[in-house]
């Protein structure tokens, strides 16, 4: 019986870690998207002059 | 007044990364980044230097084999606690079938996974990146007196992710020492302030005689924003007049900044009335805001023996 129950804990886990990298997958990030995150954050949020 | 004496130099050849985070590094040991090329960390010392992306990478990678390893785990878990030979195999069987759809999720889902990673490293450390940022800054400024063309380097290469004025302040004051030329690896949009400061004004005016093409629609907004104070400086109608004679170079500038230029067409060199005499020639119906009749007085007075207008006339 235990080894069902562990069994079941093995399941759930994997389907919970599969629904994350199918719910990430469907919203990918880009590298543009990882530059533009880092430079507004460096800069604060101001890439461009006059 | 003292003659400042520009120095001729030569710039280590410098490409600017695709990403801002391209040339980014962090140190495996002590964690610091750097954006600079040293080999050596900074901080701890050691040669531990990896690209953040790199990083990044490693990091995805052991979290993928921490969740397979948990699966992995838990199967023979459950197989030894299986009490019949029946109950172990389907066990068994079931955690292989599990374990074998999470690591195809994974192979597909990696690369997103890769990048989210360095999402993560980027985003949870942004206090510690701009502290090693700094440390680099105050590097480049330490080495300012000794060498002044490594302190430029090394201020050009935090130039990609450190965008203020601050660093583009200390660039223009160095380059005000260096003896610009035509085959120099130079910028300009990268270096335009907020505010006005003389010391990129009189850049502007450099760049406009070696380098015509980095003039660009921010630097022309720039100057016309200012062109009250340049002119206030010792060459400031030398350097409108150059930057007026840059902008002739397309058709869409000449239009754009018409008015400018007419301000200082009277000082351009020939060349340069040749070029816009002929653009407003092939293209009289465009709207030239009174440049063409100023040109054409240009012309009359003082080219109007000259062959090279005869020509067009």
């Amino acid at each position: 019986m235990i080894s069902y129950v562990i069994l079941a804990i093995t399941f759930l886990y994997v389907v919970i870690q599969i629904s994350l990298y199918a719910a990430r997958q469907r919203k990918p990030l880009t590298r543009d998207d990882i530059e533009e995150r880092l430079l507004a954050t460096l800069n604060g949020g101001d890439h461009g002059r006059p | 007044m003292a003659v400042h004496k520009k120095k001729p130099v030569t710039f280590r050849p410098f490409k600017a990364p695709r990403y801002a985070f391209d040339n980014l590094r962090i140190c495996r040991r002590c964690g610091r980044y750097t954006a600079l090329r040293e080999e050596h960390c900074t901080g701890c010392g050691k040669s531990s230097l990896v690209p953040v992306e790199q990083h990044a990478v490693s990091i995805a990678g052991r979290k993928i084999h921490t969740r397979l390893l948990l699966t992995l785990f838990l199967t023979l878990a459950s197989v030894y606690f299986g009490t019949s030979l029946q109950q172990m195999v389907l066990c068994g069987a079931g955690g292989l079938v599990l374990m074998g759809l999470l690591y195809y999720t994974q192979r597909k889902t990696r690369k997103n996974e890769n990048l989210r990673s360095l999402d993560q490293l980027l985003g949870h450390n942004i206090g510690i990146l701009k502290q090693g940022l700094e440390f680099n800054r105050q590097e480049a400024v330490s080495v300012l007196r000794e060498n002044d063309v490594l302190a430029y380097e090394k201020l050009r290469e935090l130039s990609v992710l450190l965008r203020g004025d601050r660093i583009a302040r200390q660039r223009v004051a160095l380059l005000h020492g260096f003896l610009l030329r035509k085959d120099m690896e130079l910028e300009l949009e990268q270096l335009l302030l907020k505010d006005f400061e003389p010391l990129l004004a009189e850049y502007i005016g450099e760049v406009a005689k070696v380098r015509r093409d980095l003039i660009k629609d921010r630097t022309l907004r720039y100057v016309k924003t200012y062109e009250v104070q340049i002119l206030q400086m010792d060459k400031g109608s030398a350097i409108l007049a150059g930057v007026a004679g840059a902008a002739v170079r397309m058709k869409r500038y000449a239009l754009l900044y018409s008015g400018f230029i007419g301000r200082y067409v009277q000082d351009l060199p020939k060349d340069r009335v040749l070029r816009l005499s002929r653009m407003i020639a092939a293209n009289p119906h465009e709207p030239w805001n009174g440049l063409d009749q100023t040109v054409a007085e240009i012309v009359s007075t003082k080219y109007r023996w000259d062959p090279d207008f005869q020509v067009d006339a």
